[in-house]
């Protein structure tokens, strides 16, 4: 008897369709962004708006630069020396790149889940509550609500409830990175940036990251960078596909994977490329 | 390629075994060391049975066997051999130890009643015992079956009355001079600026402390009048009658009638006596409990000055400096630094640190001081603050390369999720990465205190002392006193060997001594080796 | 474990369940239309073929956006093509009680008709047969499934029966009318929805064991 017959249904919490939930359409505004490593180019005049409380894909094969991009929305890229960028992008109207913003206080407002999990050696409430910690909240009434409160949304709390104080490094690989979701949302960032959060799980554990993003799309903007296109259309509203620092479209999911109007984009899709 | 015929004798093994060749000469050769240190430092508190050696030109020693050797100059084939006996009684004998050719010895004895003393001065005797008096008078034969009793009683009684004096000079007086001291450098500065108060107020004080030390030596008259000491008469092996007061003796045993559990407890004793008491008899004889500690307060030191320098140093060096060639060259400096002879740091710690650094503390601080009393420099001279200073100065190239390998094994992830969620530069450093890569530092820290215990050239130059009247933690305020002068167990071995008077006497003392040392910075480095595993089991994903 | 996209399948099979039911229902109206000579009946079946063609469209396009978005395996395939043949059978379905209400308004133009040979009988089986298939579906009962498939011949013979009476009585002109003639195309019409129906068992077939029962002789 195949299982469909009689479903129950699966969400915790009510997530509304992608049109109801949308809100400012430009909420985070991408312009004629170029972006170099020293002379090489890794992106060329990107011009595409993230709508607020959508789960927007960037695809593309390797060194398409999508990775890049996703770095640039909190200026992780910082970091790296020798980097130049044109353009610019804006965060609700306001340039991440004006001088009078700390960047700091911009990688508070964004949280960032990485491919390969890195939780810190601590136990799993200092990994929690560290970004509530850093920005100096003491009170630790407050740190253990707002722990319960993002290990819950992270669908991690049943599973760790018991062992708050014990190690992060002995969950599993999926626990690992619900819980570094749990930690990049603990401080009630807008925007939650997702580089390949999957690439390193089984498919079980993958599913119930999917699952978590269906759920967390109703709270927050999520860009995620996937080099699997099937998790692309399954878990976004909206899809870019980039190809060697290009973007080459940009459009909701549906059009993308059912009717796309660029070549390139069909012949990724239907893996033909390359 | 085939191989010839099958693996009966392994092929291309030959470095393997090359290799565990290497290792087994290499731990035979740690392993020998020990075994010698521990044989001949053992022996200095092994309490062998104590022969009366009759030899041929009719003397007559009784003594321990020290030593026994081929004489330098007998030929191969014809290899003389002599031995050397302990005799003790160096006011009676000239000298504590003699040789004896072992071909003139014509035959040994070991009668019950030899009687083996450690006294307080002129060393130990090995004597015949003929009576006691005890301090009411009466005197006991040593035939008389009540003999023993009655002596191990009067020793015990004799050696609380030592006690007691002790405690009434050295402590009590001492502290009375010292405040006399004190009193009399105030008011010389009080007549100098001509305060007649103060002058006043001095004076009497310096009445009282007068007093205090008169009433003093008046006790200790008493406690040595007051009882008439009780003393043993005995015969020396030449039949000389030899009268040792018993406040003079520290350990009496009969070395001929103990069975082995006897001679352990009374090694047990001796070791204790070794590790927890104070030298006697320019450091040949005695304990070693100041040098001890002198080596352990400033290995602490030491390590707690290198750690936080070291690790500072090596976070700028890593997270904060500009890439470039000036960085280069200053990591190059510090590397190199770690071959510089630790005598060169020395002279360095002398002439910056007590010269310049001390000299101007003095005249900051203890300019009256300096004015009258002599000149006397406080922290103008050498002492343990830095003697520690100058050896942190000396490991701190370990500790900063340790520190940033440790830094650099953190997984860039680590560092890339703590800035990710908005903490700051210092933040990250401080809440991440310091736990993360504390093994690696203790491991540093460990290497440091290895490196910085055993050296003992630039102490030698900056603040280690043959013989220190006081310890560097005492007592009285401040508790801590970082500018005295302290004992250093490294500096006595150098001591004992080399510029010994008694060089006889010293050598079982110099095993000894180097045993300790030994055990001293393995423990140590135990301790520290305990707290990085802890370290480690709470942050099981660090690398070190 | 449910995964949220799930949730569309859950859609499309209630989608799916309302066509049937709104096709069933209009063959009923349609067949007391026809039976009562009630012409707003019909009207009303009419209006009703819309509806159903925009929920045949919607379906397919459910099917289009999961096939293309969440890569179904295993029994969640045989679903979706079966929903699509199911749906288009029920669009038919809905059709054909469409034209036999448009038969059923010439009929009634003319006046009413008295005998109306077997067709209310056909039509009684071809709504149980329909109501069969559709549960079938509904319960993921193959026993009824395969009851439609036998059932099917009833309509058949009823519908023979039918055109042997009708030219039966062509002998006797006057006997015969236009409207027997439109009865006829009612009573095709009634056995093209068993048809429909059969097919539509055939898919509940497939979905539920895989086996293609198709064309079978």
């Amino acid at each position: 008897m195949p299982q469909i017959m009689n479903p129950p249904s699966s969400s915790r919490i009510k997530v509304r369709p992608a049109a109801e939930r949308e809100g400012r359409k430009d909420y985070i505004s991408i312009r004629d962004f170029g972006f170099w490593y020293g002379e090489k180019k890794a992106l060329d005049a990107i011009s595409l708006d993230i709508p607020e409380r959508q789960v927007v894909a960037f695809i593309g094969p390797s060194g398409c630069g999508k990775s890049t991009l996703l770095r640039n929305l909190n200026r992780m890229n910082d970091l790296v020396d020798g980097i130049r960028h044109e353009g610019d992008i804006t965060i609700n109207g306001r340039s991440i790149y004006d001088p009078g913003l700390e960047v700091i206080s911009l990688r508070r407002r964004v949280g960032m889940v990485f491919q390969k999990s890195n939780p810190f050696p601590k136990s799993i409430f200092e990994n929690v509550v560290y970004a509530l910690r850093v920005v100096g909240v003491r009170d630790r009434a407050v740190l253990e609500e707002a722990c319960e409160t993002s290990l819950r949304k992270a669908a991690l709390w049943d599973e760790v409830k018991d062992r708050l104080n014990d190690s992060a490094l002995g969950l599993s690989g999926g626990q690992m990175q619900r819980l570094c979701i749990a930690r990049a949302i603990a401080n009630r960032p807008e925007i939650l940036l997702m580089d390949e959060p999957c690439s390193a799980l089984d498919p079980i554990a993958t599913g119930k990251i999917e699952e978590l993003i269906h759920e967390l799309k109703e709270q927050f903007t999520i860009v995620i960078v996937t080099h699997s296109m099937q998790q692309a259309a399954r878990v976004s509203d909206r899809t870019a596909f980039f190809y060697l620092g290009k973007q080459i479209e940009y459009d909701t999911t549906e059009k993308i994977f059912m009717n796309p109007t660029q070549a390139q984009t069909e012949a990724y899709i239907s893996g033909r490329f390359g | 390629m085939a191989s010839s015929s099958d693996s009966s004798t392994p092929r291309g093994e030959a470095w393997v075994w090359f290799s565990g060749l290497g290792l087994i000469i290499g731990l035979g050769m740690v392993i020998g060391l020990l075994s010698l240190v521990l044989m001949n430092g053992a022996t200095v508190f092994w309490a062998p049975p104590v022969p009366v050696a009759q030899v041929d030109d009719g003397r007559v020693l009784i003594g321990q066997l020290a030593q026994r050797r081929v004489r330098a100059g007998s030929t191969a084939d014809h290899p003389v051999y002599e031995r050397q006996y302990q005799v003790g009684l160096r006011e009676l004998n000239g000298n504590s130890y003699l040789w004896v050719d072992e071909a003139k010895i014509k035959g040994e004895t070991f009668p019950a009643d030899v009687l083996g003393l450690e006294r307080v001065e002129n060393g130990p005797a090995f004597v015949r015992p003929q009576s006691l008096r005890k301090s009411d008078g009466k005197v006991i034969p040593v035939t008389d079956a009540a003999f023993e009793a009655a002596f191990q009683v009067e020793v015990a009684a004799a050696a609380a009355v030592r006690e007691k004096l002790i405690e009434i000079t050295r402590h009590r007086i001492g502290d009375v001079n010292a405040a006399m001291d004190k009193a009399k450098v105030s008011l010389r500065r009080a007549e100098d600026l001509k305060l007649t108060d103060e002058i006043a107020a001095l004076q009497k004080e310096i009445a009282v402390l007068d007093g205090r030390f008169a009433a003093l030596q008046e006790e200790a008259k008493k406690v040595v009048a007051g009882g008439a000491v009780a003393s043993l008469i005995s015969q020396d092996a030449a039949g000389r009658e030899v009268v040792v007061p018993l406040t003079q003796v520290i350990r009496a045993w009969f070395p001929n009638r103990l069975d082995t559990w006897g001679r352990v407890k009374l090694f047990a004793s001796r070791l204790g006596e070794f590790i927890f008491d104070e030298p006697r008899e320019a450091n040949t004889e005695g304990g070693l409990m100041p040098a001890i500690f002198g080596t352990l307060v400033m290995t602490v030191f030491m390590s707690l000055l290198v750690t936080p320098f070291g690790v500072i140093t090596a976070i700028y060096l890593r997270e904060y400096a500009q890439q470039g060639p000036v960085l280069r060259i200053v990591r190059i400096s510090v590397n190199n630094l770690a071959g510089v002879p630790s005598i060169v740091f020395g002279v360095f710690g002398l002439g910056f640190f007590v010269y310049v650094l001390g000299g101007s503390i003095d005249q900051l601080f203890f300019a009256d001081q300096l004015k009258y009393n002599n000149n006397t420099p406080v922290f103008g001279t050498g002492g343990l603050l830095w003697c520690s200073l100058t050896l942190a100065l000396m490991t701190l190239p370990v500790v900063i390369v340790a520190t940033e390998e440790a830094l650099a094994a953190v997984p860039r992830g680590m560092r890339e999720a703590s800035l990710a969620t908005g903490a700051s530069k210092w933040q990250t450093i401080r809440d991440i990465l310091l736990p993360a890569s504390a093994p690696g530092i203790l491991t540093g820290v460990i290497l440091a205190m290895a490196r910085g215990a055993g050296e003992v050239a630039p102490l030698m130059l900056v603040g280690v002392v043959k013989l220190a009247p006081t310890l560097p933690f005492d007592g009285s305020a401040p508790f801590l006193h970082m500018d005295r002068k302290f004992m250093h167990l490294g500096f006595h071995v150098y001591d004992l060997g080399f510029q010994s008077p008694d060089s006889d006497a010293a050598r079982p003392m110099v095993f000894a001594t180097t045993l300790l040392l030994i055990v001293l910075v393995v423990c140590l480095n135990l301790g520290a080796i305990w707290i990085r595993n802890r370290l480690r089991a709470r942050f099981k994903g660090a690398s070190f | 474990m449910q995964r949220f996209f799930h949730d569309e399948l859950r859609q499309l099979r209630d989608d799916l369940i309302l066509m049937g039911e709104r096709s069933l229902d209009m063959t009923r109206l349609v067949l007391r239309a026809v039976e009562n000579g009630d012409d707003s009946l019909a009207l009303q079946v009419r209006g009703m073929d819309d509806r159903v063609d925009e929920l045949e469209k919607r379906v397919d396009r459910e099917i289009m956006r999961y096939l293309t978005l969440f890569g179904p395996m295993g029994s969640d395939v045989r679903l979706l093509l079966a929903a699509r043949d199911i749906g288009h059978d029920l669009e038919r379905i809905a059709d054909e009680a469409s034209v036999i209400a448009k038969r059923a308004m010439v009929i009634s133009e003319r006046g009413p008709l008295k005998d109306l040979l077997h067709v209310p009988a056909e039509g009684i089986i071809a709504c149980e047969v329909l109501r069969l298939a559709i549960d079938s579906f509904i319960e993921g009962d193959l026993a009824k499934a395969r009851l439609v498939l036998t059932r099917d011949a009833e309509i058949d013979a009823l519908n023979r029966k039918n055109y042997e009476e009708l030219f039966g009585k062509a002998g006797d002109a006057a006997k015969v009318s236009a409207s027997h003639v439109e009865l006829i195309f009612i009573s095709k019409a009634l056995e093209r929805i068993g048809d429909h129906s059969k097919n539509i068992a055939e898919q509940v077939i497939f979905l539920l064991s895989g086996e293609d029962v198709r064309h079978a002789r």
